[in-house]
């Protein structure tokens, strides 16, 4: 097994080392090490180190995965939900960006998902308020777009019974 | 002063990553009113998952509104949303539909063949049928089609949903999930053979598979396995009432050429006959077998069907033997009255390193059979038992001593509190030299004669055992169906 580390070095300069296999899970910084092999750290420019300090959190937890031990996973889903617990908006959309322009994939559906469920059966003003969203519809655009939604859900132009005529 | 807008500022990808478990209403609902921004958003989300309601009740509902209308739609409102809503449409990720009153064959293939036209990768498809067949089109199998993984599932009239035959080779299909589903006609010997190249997660359950002689699993590359014949898959239908027969196996063969397999799950009825081949790959074991023609220990009039189904059980799991994990779900033990197959089945699984037992015991389990059961598992690292029934009765026994060198984590739930069982921890204690931690979970028994108080009391023993081995670290909890709940992890020394 190989016990390589790997430095990865944040927008603001501060080290972060972490082991080859916990660093791999992010396919930029796996091509990054591939194609460059960076001798001082592999530069992560668009994190900050404050994420950073998140993201390497995440991955050493989640080196060596384990693929179907059902406990283990139980323990991992814990800690997952553990490690978002706390964080505030501003940081979850930052580790949602890193995760994204790092590759992790397992990070950002994380993350994803946790936004998802922030919004889970929450009305249009509760969202707009939760993500400081701000209207910029007239009240007669609102109305209107409520008014052709409605419609819309409920009939059917006669160009789009062609187009399924003409499919089958 | 208001924050930023993190949200509407994220690229357009991860949005629909965020909302891509949201069903179609419920994102229009969420979305299209937020802001300008918007207000389009949904026409472009690659994922689409929709349910429909029975329409006459859409059509005659006419107070519903975005707000209200939950997440049940028309098919008025499924052809609008697979043609993009009158903007053609990107290509899909995903295509969702439930349809537990599908009543229009036509309709339904036209909208599986709109979203391989754009480009879907994955389809699931629930559906209950109105007196009418459906085939699924023959073109999501072929070659050049789009689709990565299906999941098909009829609700009720199980042999009207049919599969059509080029699924059983279909070159480009990485998951296939049915449930209930009559699997496709074999050939003149009824024999079946499914070949899929490149196919790495199968899952059956509860289909049929009376019409058939022999299943064949000829899968190179698959990786997991997954057979459930319990009739208990419900919940996602909402019905209770099903229209499946007691038994959808008859005498059917399964046969598996699958040398990469590395997870196996099996749950409910045997297959009468069933041969493995190599399972080389294989880790971990997951297996729930029902108990279905006993239902007491009082079964001596049908001893030889009994020895009939245990050799078939005995078979079955020893065609496992070379997983490293292995879990056993209502194994039904009876100490006394039978061979102990377990024992032997456990012997031949040399690779395995962790043992997990979710026990039904016919009687008390005793501290022997437990123990020597032990015996069996040299390697084991990791031992979870849940509900351990150990009997209570005093037993003039001197406990083998076990090689548990590797034993590292073990678990009990279920525990009563009782001195047979501090017995049995002490035994663990003793050999488990390299144990590193316990996880004690007491109470919450069916039946038990025993109390909080007994619990209590059996802790206070424990801590007093454990001292004597300061290096296992040990956690003791009360099962939440006692009212007093205590957590005491303690780590000694």
């Amino acid at each position: 097994m190989s016990t390589k580390k790997i430095t990865l070095l944040s927008s603001d300069n501060e080290l972060f080392t972490v082991d080859e296999e916990a660093a791999n899970q992010s396919l930029t910084i796996k091509h990054l090490i591939e194609d460059t092999e960076p001798e001082n750290g592999v530069p992560l420019p668009q994190v900050h180190s404050k994420i950073l300090a998140k993201v390497t959190e995440y991955l050493i937890k989640h080196a060596n995965e384990p693929d179907n031990d059902a406990a283990a996973k139980e323990e991992l889903k814990n800690w997952d939900d553990k490690f978002l617990e706390k964080v505030n908006h501003e940081t979850l959309f930052d580790l949602i960006l890193a995760a994204n322009y790092l590759d992790i994939k397992g990070l950002l559906d994380l993350t994803c998902q946790t936004v998802a469920d922030l919004m889970n059966g929450m009305s249009v003003v509760e969202v707009r308020k939760l993500f400081n969203i701000v209207n910029d519809f007239t009240p007669e655009d609102e109305a209107e777009v409520r008014k052709r939604r409605k419609r819309g859900t409920k009939t059917i132009g006669p160009s789009n019974d062609q187009a399924n005529q003409s499919n089958h | 002063m208001r924050g930023e807008d993190r949200l509407s500022d994220l690229p357009e990808h991860i949005l629909h990553h965020i909302f891509s478990s949201f069903t179609t209403k419920d994102l229009i609902t969420t979305t299209c009113l937020l802001s300008k921004k918007w207000q389009h958003f949904w026409v472009s989300h690659p994922y689409l998952d929709l349910h429909i309601e029975n329409y006459n009740f859409v059509d005659s509902d006419s107070d519903s509104n975005i707000d209200d209308a939950g997440s049940r739609c028309s098919p008025k409102f499924v052809d609008k949303s697979l043609y993009g809503h009158g903007r053609g449409g990107s290509d899909l990720e995903r295509f969702s539909l439930r349809w537990l009153e599908c009543n229009e064959g036509p309709r339904l293939k036209s909208w599986i063949v709109k979203a391989m036209n754009r480009k879907v990768k994955e389809v699931e498809i629930v559906l209950g049928l109105d007196g009418s067949m459906f085939t699924i089109p023959a073109k999501v199998f072929a070659k050049g089609s789009s689709v990565r993984a299906i999941k098909l599932e009829a609700c009720f009239r199980i042999l009207r949903f049919l599969i059509p035959h080029p699924m059983l080779s279909a070159p480009n299909l990485r998951t296939l999930e049915l449930v209930r589903m009559k699997l496709p006609k074999g050939d003149s010997k009824k024999e079946v053979a499914m070949i899929c190249p490149v196919l790495e997660t199968l899952i059956l359950k509860d289909c049929y598979y009376m019409h058939l002689k022999v299943l064949g699993l000829s899968l190179g590359k698959l990786k997991k396995l997954e057979i459930e014949n319990t009739g208990n898959n419900r919940s996602s239908c909402g019905r209770d009432k099903m229209a499946i027969p007691s038994n959808c196996l008859g005498v059917c063969k399964l046969e598996l050429h699958t040398p990469n397999l590395t997870t196996f799950i099996y749950k409910g009825e045997l297959f009468e006959y069933f041969s493995f081949g190599d399972l080389v790959a294989l880790i971990d074991v997951d297996v729930s077998l029902s108990i279905f023609f006993i239902s007491c220990p009082k079964f001596s009039g049908q001893l030889s069907v009994f020895n009939k189904w245990e050799d078939s059980r005995y078979k079955f799991l020893k065609g496992l033997n070379g997983a490293r994990n292995l879990a056993l779900g209502t194994v039904q033990v009876c100490s006394s009255k039978v061979p102990n197959t377990l024992h032997d089945v456990l012997t031949s699984y040399t690779n395995l390193r962790k043992l997990e037992l979710r026990l039904s015991p016919i009687e008390d389990i005793s501290l022997s059979w437990l123990a020597s059961l032990l015996y069996c598992c040299p390697s084991l690292e990791t031992l979870v038992l849940h509900d351990v029934k150990l009997c209570q009765r005093k037993e003039e026994f001197v406990l083998p001593l076990c090689p548990m060198n590797h034993l590292k984590y073990v678990a009990l739930t279920g525990l009563e509190g009782h001195d047979n069982e501090l017995e049995f921890l002490r035994f663990l204690f003793n050999g488990g030299v390299n144990l590193d931690l316990m996880v004690i979970n007491g109470g919450g028994l069916k039946d038990s004669k025993f109390g909080k108080a007994d619990l209590l009391n059996f802790h206070e023993k424990l801590m007093v055992l454990s001292q004597e081995f300061p290096n296992v670290k040990i956690s003791f909890q009360i099962r939440k169906s006692n009212v007093v709940r205590f957590d005491s992890t303690s780590i000694l020394n």
